[in-house]
């Protein structure tokens, strides 16, 4: 009823929403002095390009953030937190356990070498070639590949005390001839006469 | 950085709240043409329709920061533009007089209207009718309002929107209709 009554409004309504006018700069002028005048907000320095931080807004910050991140959870795994009812504490990763090895003749040879040699073997030194029997008996036929030993000397370091208790066999007792000092818990007194003799004379 | 046609509305956005004067020309340049529609068919005339456009703008460059991204931005700053446009009249519906149409000498229409009735000749029709008649005749017929929240948004009774828009119809219609038989259209 409405629409047909009124079409003409339809037409009218759709013409004005459709209708775009052209730009006045006349218009733009009278704004600028509306701005110039008026009290805008403070512009916000988040969006200032010259306040702007490269390492906030510029392409390196994500990655920055997320190398940072990273760094933080590397450190967080290898020493876990430990919470014991408000009292936490770090505690270091175990060191990994060797796992079981497989014996090969390699790796025999490599354990039963010294790891560190300190000083060259002089050309005095005796060679001593030991065998395991079980495991090493026959893998290499030059001996000399397989281990080289000097001799062991005997050991000076033996204390006196020690080796005559080890030879006579009887008991030591390393403190009884040291004197202990006696602790008198009575207090001393002066010879004052011996101290002050002119004193005492005058007196 | 430069502003100009190829830049979006969100630039343009962070350009006005950073207080480029640049980006507010453009912003304001692009949305010109479509919001002026507003004021023009509830002002008398373009300049006083363009005064209360600028003033909504002012008032969008003031609260860019309280628009978050929901819906158009077209439709926003047209939100506004409306509101600004209703306060304008509600101001000016105690202290302006009232010039009827029909004490007007009627404006003749450009060439065009010869073929076809050109969109800113109807508001100049509209524009014409006296103010009282005006508002209520736009925000019935071209935004869509009821009477009940025109009587709420102008402070009149239900009635009286009732009659203001039926003595609006009557008059543009003696107007229009003329033209519009004279094109073939059905008025």
């Amino acid at each position: 009823m409405k629409a047909q009554e009124h079409s003409w409004e339809e037409d009218i309504r759709r013409q004005i929403e459709q209708h775009e006018f052209d730009f006045d700069s006349n218009a733009w002028e009278e704004m600028e002095a509306l701005l110039d005048n008026a009290v805008l907000p403070p512009p916000d320095p988040r969006l200032s390009s010259a306040r702007r931080h490269w390492w906030f807004y510029g392409k390196w910050g994500l990655p920055v953030l997320i190398l940072l991140i990273g760094l933080w959870w590397l450190v967080q795994k290898q020493a876990p937190e430990i919470d014991l009812g408000g009292f936490t504490m770090t505690v270091p990763k175990p060191k990994e356990q060797p796992s079981e090895k497989v014996l090969t003749p390699e790796l025999v040879i490599q354990e039963v070498t010294p790891r560190v040699v300190t000083r060259p073997y002089s050309q005095t030194t005796k060679v001593v070639v030991r065998e395991k029997p079980d495991t090493v008996g026959n893998l290499s036929e030059n001996p000399e590949t397989i281990e080289k030993w000097p001799p062991i000397e005997k050991l000076p370091l033996v204390l006196p005390l020690l080796q005559h208790k080890v030879d006579t066999g009887s008991q030591i007792n390393l403190f009884k001839q040291l004197k202990q000092p006696s602790l008198s818990p009575s207090k001393r007194k002066r010879n004052r006469r011996k101290l002050f003799p002119d004193v005492i004379d005058n007196y | 950085m430069q502003y100009g046609s190829h830049s979006t509305d969100q630039d343009l956005r962070r350009g006005c709240l950073a207080g480029d004067r640049l980006a507010q020309k453009v912003l304001y340049q692009r949305y010109f043409g479509k919001l002026l529609g507003i004021p023009m068919r509830y002002m008398r005339n373009q300049e006083e329709a363009t005064a209360v456009m600028n003033q909504a703008f002012l008032q969008i460059f003031k609260s860019l920061e309280l628009y978050k991204e929901e819906g158009t931005f077209q439709g926003w700053m047209s939100t506004i533009t409306f509101r600004t446009t209703m306060d304008q009249v509600r101001f000016e519906q105690r202290y302006q007089e009232r010039v009827l149409l029909e004490t007007k000498e009627p404006q003749p229409l450009n060439n065009q209207a010869e073929a076809q009735l050109a969109a800113e000749d109807i508001f100049r029709y509209i524009q014409r009718l006296p103010d009282h008649l005006r508002v209520v005749f736009n925000l019935y017929v071209i935004d869509d309002y009821k009477h009940e929240e025109i009587a709420t948004l102008l402070g009149i009774t239900l009635s009286a929107s009732k009659w203001r828009l039926a003595k609006a119809r009557e008059t543009l219609r003696a107007v229009l209709e003329p033209l519009y038989n004279q094109n073939g259209r059905s008025a």
